[in-house]
């Protein structure tokens, strides 16, 4: 007599479900990738600390430049490109 | 909670790479079991196994030690497997099932006395149904789980589990009283 597929396939399962697998050694190549992901975060951080400290030196070599070539009143230097001279 | 367990993973956090070692080592077996339901290709297998272990270093912060470290490491291994089952669906992979097969499948010859066959057919069947229906299915028949279990693992409701259960096993029948050749 034809079993009921479910009841069959309940069957194969708990049969599959004591199967053993080989064993796995992966421990080598967790810790590869690791690293080499540590080395890829080390160089990006390292990228964007340059990034930071270069804009951070820009902006005070502007500053600089900007005072110098204003002359001695630091106001008027900050105000000046908003004034307007009238005709 | 396992004491070494509890050791290691504080060392791990802390840069001790052999013990983080020690963990993979712990336990990359049981979880190379696991990831056995997601894959019978001894090479998949392996690379989901690695890839549960890298994931589960990368969020190692986030272990609550609550629970076992092992219950959330199957849950990563979980979420890997799905993840693969997902991107590799429709695209060919599928074991190809002989009419003497079917047969088997559908009652019409034998169980196989053979638990590697039983294994491969019962994986040949589930890998024709949709991602869920599979997760839930190898959950609850494979890795013998209860539904609370398997709602844990899964990061489901128990309810919704439930459901998912019975739809799954629904189109489980469908599949096998299907013709097939």
């Amino acid at each position: 007599m034809k079993q009921d597929p479910l009841e069959r396939f309940d069957q194969m399962a708990a049969c599959a479900s004591g199967e053993a697998a080989p064993s796995t050694a992966v421990v080598d190549r967790v810790l590869d990738t690791l690293h080499q992901r540590s080395r890829i975060r080390a160089i990006r951080e390292s990228k964007y600390a340059l990034f930071g400290y270069g804009s951070v030196i820009a902006a005070c070599a502007a500053l600089i430049l900007f005072m110098m070539s204003t002359g001695n009143d630091p106001l008027v230097a900050l105000a000046s490109p908003f004034l307007m001279e009238l005709p | 909670m396992d004491m070494d367990d509890t050791r290691d993973i504080a060392a791990a956090l802390a840069g001790d790479e052999l013990a983080y070692r020690r963990l993979v080592e712990r336990y990359q077996n049981v979880i190379g079991v696991q990831m056995h339901r997601f894959s019978r290709n001894f090479a998949v297998r392996d690379e989901l196994t690695h890839d549960v272990f890298v994931e589960a270093y990368l969020s190692l912060r986030t272990y609550k030690q609550s629970a076992p470290f092992l219950h959330w490491l199957r849950k990563i291994a979980v979420r890997v497997g799905y993840r693969y089952w997902t991107r590799t669906q429709g695209n060919g992979n599928e074991i190809a099932l002989s009419g003497h097969d079917w047969q088997q499948l559908q009652g019409d010859q034998p169980v196989p006395g053979d638990v590697s066959e039983a294994a491969e057919l019962v994986h040949a069947l589930l890998a024709r149904l949709p991602p869920p229906d599979r997760l839930v299915l190898t959950l609850i028949y494979l890795d013998g789980c209860t539904m609370a279990e398997a709602a844990d693992r899964a990061g489901w409701t128990v309810s919704s589990t439930k459901v998912k259960a019975f739809r799954a096993r629904n189109r489980l029948r469908q599949l096998l009283e299907e013709d097939q050749p």
